[in-house]
């Protein structure tokens, strides 16, 4: 690390925009050059004193002088009945993921899931396919039943 | 606790109007801030400062959340005083007497001082340094000016800034960099090095 790239970099190292690694070499790099620390403590100073220098407070009841500059309420459509839509506002983007997923599965089961299966339970076609399996058993019962009777 | 601005916002929708006078109570020191250092007038920058929240107060109801309340409101801030800039005439003579100085005046100096910087403070004190201060600041371009007045008010990252600003955050990196070495040069003699 040389002290021209640092002098570059040290604005982002005041404002805690480097990663571990770049700060931690910046920090070496500090403790040993004192052209270097120099700049960083300059930078610091001008830090401060800006941030003290520009803030202010703006002159007394700024509220109230607002307030009276303010539309009527009337004019403003204040949504109160859309309750959902301001749930939904607050709620994380994880929130609101789960609850898409949740609406989709949901669809899924009650909608979807219901008209594939239907093809593999037809009813009409289970109860002829049970019927003519009776059939046929009473068929092959008959001469089984015969057979016994001839052997007694 | 302090309420997020998110559930100011939603009270707001629902038609309570404490909520509105919260958010600004909250935030009307850092844009009036922002506005005199960019404006550097008092009396505009209290025209602009609620000129902002009016437009805010307006627009509240659009509000989608999709970005941070204070990216939407500093994007507004910013916009209403280059707009401000570009139709009004500055008054630079002005500034010297628009910025007031002592701890009495200023609430968040104080508050300031009494965290990690009575130092600086001390030396602030000395009113010539503060204006040094604020006539190096109103010398940086305009680009340069509003990146580093949001920087120091409000301590942003870069990446809010970027969005505030709509540009990259190298951008935002080389600019910061390219302001703190102007005040530097302007300030050398009085950082007491």
């Amino acid at each position: 690390m040389n002290c021209d790239w640092l002098k570059e970099n040290l604005s982002a190292y005041v404002d805690g925009e480097m990663n571990f690694i770049t700060r931690w070499r910046i920090k070496r790099h500090l403790k040993e050059c004192l052209e270097c620390s120099k700049e960083l403590r300059q930078l610091e100073k001008i830090h401060k004193l800006s941030k003290l220098a520009i803030l202010v407070s703006p002159e007394s009841h700024f509220y109230d002088r607002l307030k009276a500059k303010l539309p009527k309420v009337e004019t403003i459509e204040h949504k109160k009945n859309r309750v959902f839509e301001n749930i939904w506002i607050a709620l994380p983007q994880g929130g609101k993921a789960a609850i898409l997923v949740g609406i989709a599965l949901i669809l899924f089961l009650s909608v979807i899931y219901p008209r594939l299966s239907s093809t593999s339970l037809n009813i009409d076609r289970f109860e002829k396919e049970y019927l003519l399996s009776q059939e046929t058993l009473t068929c092959v019962g008959e001469p089984a039943t015969s057979l016994i009777l001839t052997s007694e | 606790m302090s309420i997020s601005d998110e559930v100011l916002i939603l009270k707001f929708k629902r038609g309570d109007k404490s909520s509105f006078r919260r958010l600004v109570e909250k935030y009307q020191s850092k844009v009036y801030s922002i506005v005199l250092a960019m404006i550097g007038d008092k009396n505009d920058a209290d025209d602009l400062s609620q000129e902002i929240f009016i437009k805010v107060y307006k627009g509240l109801t659009q509000f989608n959340g999709r970005a941070k309340f204070f990216t939407w409101l500093y994007r507004i801030t910013i916009n209403t005083c280059i707009n401000a800039q570009n139709t009004r005439k500055r008054k630079p003579e002005t500034i010297l007497m628009s910025y007031p100085v002592g701890e009495k005046e200023n609430p968040l100096s104080t508050q300031l001082s009494q965290d990690t910087v009575r130092s600086p403070m001390e030396i602030l004190e000395n009113k010539e340094l503060g204006m040094k201060i604020k006539l190096a600041i109103d010398s940086l371009s305009d680009g340069l000016r509003e990146v580093f007045i949001l920087r120091e008010v409000e301590d942003l990252s870069y990446k809010e800034l970027s969005k505030i600003l709509q540009c990259p955050e190298g951008t935002i990196k080389s600019r910061l960099f390219r302001a703190r070495e102007e005040m530097k040069k302007k300030l050398t003699p009085y950082l007491g090095e």
